[in-house]
């Protein structure tokens, strides 16, 4: 079943920390920067497909966010707020850039055609799965590639971050119904490359 | 019980609980007896592990330690900018004041110029010492003026018709 939005609802930690910050207080953004660092990197790399590509925009998503800061206005979480800066430093990115390195998580690991079987695998007796799960994985970063920005952060942030149509609508500030539309079409393309393997 | 055909819209809001309580529940019940729809509901939940699943490996090998001290330190350069841009902006409304005060000076100081000849002095006192002059100005009829000048060496006439004032210079003057 779904994972729980709930665990995203509005903090009252959140907006006191923000209010915090605004006076001056470095120590509450810092407290806000490591509460969801960890979250804007899983989308940036989702989206950019590139470690070092996702730490730049981590860094240069909360610079924007306390450059901004006066300007929020609290209408929206401060998550939400935080994932359409994520997002849309992503898409500036990609149109920057417009290179792609092949999923894998890193340009090395993708290369690294020998993906070393852990003990744990072993002790469980499950090579097969590792390398069942590794399939699924090159096939999903495939699927994912052929995706457009908008598609891809639509699902990235429904299927990882676990946000609700209504959030996800407020991040990528388009109506609920596009995010819906959106999210149908990833789903099939990724259920299409999945298909015969599970 | 709903029928396939009602819960073929709803099978991806279902596993994104983005339905009403009792909605979830039908579809739950007509998943629970139809193998096609739950076949479906296992697709989608098969995608979202397989994604969750990436991430969460992509995301374990990160290094985040460096994010904070990156940060702080654009913050600095951040607060040091703001902190340039209030003071430029400070200059800049005290140099307006100064340009503008001047110009203010200036216009005060023309004015008074310009008012000097129309000064008229008030009455006089009743032990014979003139009074304190008054400052009021006093615009006198272009004819006064008119008739100031003429008389000389030059000659003042007007066009009744136009309205125009000419003005006739003796040739041995001009020549002078």
């Amino acid at each position: 079943m779904s994972r729980q939005t709930d665990q995203h609802a509005v903090s009252p930690g959140d907006g006191e920390l923000v209010l915090r910050a605004r006076q001056g207080d470095r120590q509450a953004f810092r407290e806000l920067v490591e509460r969801y660092q960890r979250k804007v990197a899983a989308l940036a790399v989702g989206m950019l497909r590139n470690r070092e590509d996702a730490l730049d925009v981590v860094q240069d998503t909360f610079t924007k966010a306390y450059q901004s800061l006066d300007r929020f206005k609290g209408d929206s979480s401060f998550y939400t707020w935080v994932y359409r800066i994520a997002v849309n430093l992503c898409i500036d990115h990609q149109r920057r850039e417009a290179r792609y390195v092949p999923l894998g998580v890193d340009a090395d690991e993708a290369n690294d055609e020998t993906v070393p079987v852990t003990s744990d695998d072993l002790e469980r007796n499950e090579p097969f799965e590792h390398a069942r799960s590794q399939e699924i994985g090159a096939r999903l970063a495939n699927a994912i590639e052929e995706l457009t920005p908008d598609h891809r952060a639509v699902i990235l942030l429904r299927e990882v971050d676990g946000l609700s149509y209504e959030e996800i609508s407020q991040v990528l500030e388009c109506p609920k119904g596009t995010v819906m539309s959106r999210l149908h079409y990833a789903r099939r393309q990724l259920q299409a490359r999945l298909r015969g393997l599970r | 019980m709903m029928s396939c055909t009602d819960v073929a819209g709803l099978l991806e809001p279902f596993v994104d609980s983005e339905l009403t309580p009792a909605t979830l529940l039908d579809v739950a019940r007509h998943a629970g007896h139809c193998r096609s729809c739950e076949a479906q509901v296992a697709d989608l939940l098969g995608v979202r592990e397989a994604l969750v699943t990436g991430s969460e490996r992509a995301v374990a090998g990160l290094d985040l330690s460096g994010v904070w001290p990156h940060v702080a330190r654009e913050m600095d350069r951040v607060d040091a900018q703001a902190a340039w841009r209030a003071r430029s902006e400070g200059r800049r409304v005290s140099r307006r004041l100064v340009v503008w005060g001047s110009v203010a000076a200036i216009a005060a100081g023309a004015m008074l110029m310009m008012r000097g000849p129309f000064l008229t002095t008030g009455p006089v006192a009743g032990d014979g010492a003139p009074a304190a002059p008054t400052r009021v100005a006093k615009r006198l009829p272009n004819s006064v003026y008119i008739d100031r000048l003429a008389g000389k060496d030059i000659a003042l006439r007007r066009e009744p018709k136009s309205g125009t004032t000419m003005i006739w210079v003796h040739h041995e003057v001009q020549n002078r």
